[in-house]
């Protein structure tokens, strides 16, 4: 049985490029793709039978709703990577349990040392062992947000000194309480800040490339004007120009979406942001691919008007996502700009 | 090794290296009469403007237009995104490139390969004749090499030195030597 649904990645994205319709893919491939769902399904509900758990105390310490947590026991998995690291400390997971839980279940990169959220949750794990599942994620909470309010004003430009990332481990296991810890995030600020600082110049680099004739730069936000563009796609791009964009997975499929990128270049804004490319085996994820791949092999944009649009394949995205209707990807449809009619009426 | 972005451009019996943080953008092309490009490739399917490399926040970039030059990297062809938008690459040391070539990534004297490098050692190219040689020992006199009949276009790093087998020359710089056997 376990071998039956065993469905290999490269064949799911053989299927996926051969879809000639949303339909196709909602018809073939999508119902292929409920293992990943029921592997969570069954591990929520472990997780909350063994720590004797309901999902109303599990909702309060993720602090998300308890129908959040209803439909991750019958098989939803968490939007965000953050959602699976609250899981992780709200249980007492070890680093090599918390990683498993990042990778397998939600594919995403495991601990990161140089990911300011990351270092301070494995302070958290390291340290926090006697203390109850609230009070390891108060700790992390609390933490953090000392640390973006006394430290994280203190931007540094450019490109960090090159440390590897072992190095980076080793010293953050010398850290032995709070203060130490805090003063060596304060010490190593270009390195949280850098960790993002290729991802910030990729997408920079697209929309100079794209968006703005770099022999006759205007502002970005006049560019925004004179084309349009939705107000959370201006919002992205300023906060990454400022480098105070801190990416979650789906922001960064929704800036690729935003700026018209293929799914080569999301997958290597991920690749950037320290996250896994695109997984077929995910079905919002699948269907993100087929958008991307079916825009790509159908031209779908307009070639006439002279000028690139970055909404374009927004506009495309929300027409196989309407068309689909599929409770996965609902969410995601108010990242999307309105509705090109909507925003010709404004 | 010195930290220093170069691009080493070579063509055949040529090599140069151009050290790209002097400036920000660097356009990238064949020499004409009107043209007078950053980074010259004298080959004739080069284009005349071909592309360019582009320094954002101390990040390189190669990007150009349209993608269907036969531009390739690490193998792989450069094409454009979604509508022909440019789809710039981000560079990493050791990217190799190569421009002019056909529907295949095939050195030859047709064509014009580049090494992107964030650091590098010091000295002076120099040319090594390796024509003929099926194996060839690479040795910086504590690592060491060995590559059966590599493809043409490798690109080789050791602690000390650095090399670029071209086939008939293979190309070293700082404290490497090659030996060539049949």
């Amino acid at each position: 049985m376990a071998e039956e649904r065993e469905i290999k990645t490269e064949y799911i994205l053989d299927e996926i490029e051969a879809c000639e319709s949303a339909e196709d893919l909602k018809r073939e491939i999508l119902p292929k793709l409920r293992a990943q769902e029921e592997a969570w399904e069954k591990k929520i509900n472990s997780i909350l039978q063994e720590k004797n758990l309901s999902q109303g105390r599990m909702a309060d310490m993720c602090g998300i709703s308890r129908q959040s947590v209803n439909g991750w026991c019958k098989g939803k998995i968490p939007k965000n990577r953050e959602t699976f690291l609250r899981i992780g400390l709200a249980v007492g997971y070890s680093e090599q349990e918390m990683d498993q839980l990042l990778q397998r279940y939600g594919h995403y990169s495991g601990l990161y040392s140089k990911s300011m959220d990351d270092c301070v949750a494995l302070y958290v794990i390291r340290h926090g062992e006697s203390l109850s599942g609230v009070e390891r994620i108060l700790l992390y909470d609390e933490i953090l947000q000392r640390i973006h309010e006394k430290i994280f004003h203190l931007q540094a430009g450019g490109e960090a000194e090159i440390i590897t990332t072992r190095r980076f481990d080793e010293a953050l296991a010398g850290v032995k309480n709070e203060a130490e810890l805090e003063h060596f995030i304060k010490e190593n600020i270009a390195v949280f800040a850098g960790a993002y600082h290729r991802l910030y110049s990729y997408i920079e680099m697209h929309i100079q490339s794209n968006y703005m004739d770099f022999t006759d730069v205007r502002s970005i936000s006049e560019i925004a004007q004179i084309q349009g563009w939705s107000s959370s796609l201006r919002n992205a791009v300023s906060e990454i120009r400022q480098a105070k964009w801190i990416p979650n997975r789906n922001k960064i499929i929704s800036l690729g979406l935003h700026l018209c990128m293929n799914r080569d270049q999301v997958d290597e804004m991920l690749e950037l942001a320290h996250m896994e490319p695109l997984y077929a085996k995910n079905i919002f994820e699948t269907v993100i691919m087929f958008i991307l791949i079916d825009a790509e092999l159908n031209d779908v944009t307009d070639q006439e008007s002279g000028y690139y649009h970055p909404d374009e394949l927004c506009d495309y995205a929300r027409e196989i996502l309407d068309e689909l209707g599929l409770p996965e990807t609902e969410s995601f449809l108010s990242e999307l700009p309105e509705p090109e009619e909507e925003r010709e009426e404004e | 090794m010195k930290k220093s972005n170069q691009l080493i451009v070579v063509e055949p019996n040529r090599l140069k290296a151009y050290s790209l943080d002097d400036k920000l953008v660097w356009k990238v092309g064949r020499p004409s009469q009107n043209n007078n490009p950053d980074i010259r490739m004298h080959a004739a399917t080069v284009s005349r403007q071909q592309g360019w490399i582009r320094n954002i926040n101390g990040v390189w970039f190669y990007a150009e237009r349209k993608g269907k030059n036969g531009t390739f990297r690490n193998g792989k062809p450069v094409t454009c995104g979604i509508g022909g938008r440019i789809k710039p690459l981000l560079l990493k040391h050791g990217d190799v490139m190569l421009f002019g070539a056909g529907s295949e990534p095939v050195v030859d004297p047709r064509t014009v390969m580049t090494v992107f490098l964030e650091q590098c050692p010091e000295g002076t190219w120099r040319a090594e004749g390796t024509a003929a040689s099926r194996k060839l020992l690479f040795t910086d006199g504590e690592q060491s090499l060995t590559l059966n009949k590599p493809a043409v276009g490798s690109f080789i790093e050791l602690e000390k030195g650095i090399a670029i087998y071209m086939g008939e020359i293979t190309w070293l710089l700082g404290d490497i030597t090659v030996i060539g056997t049949l």
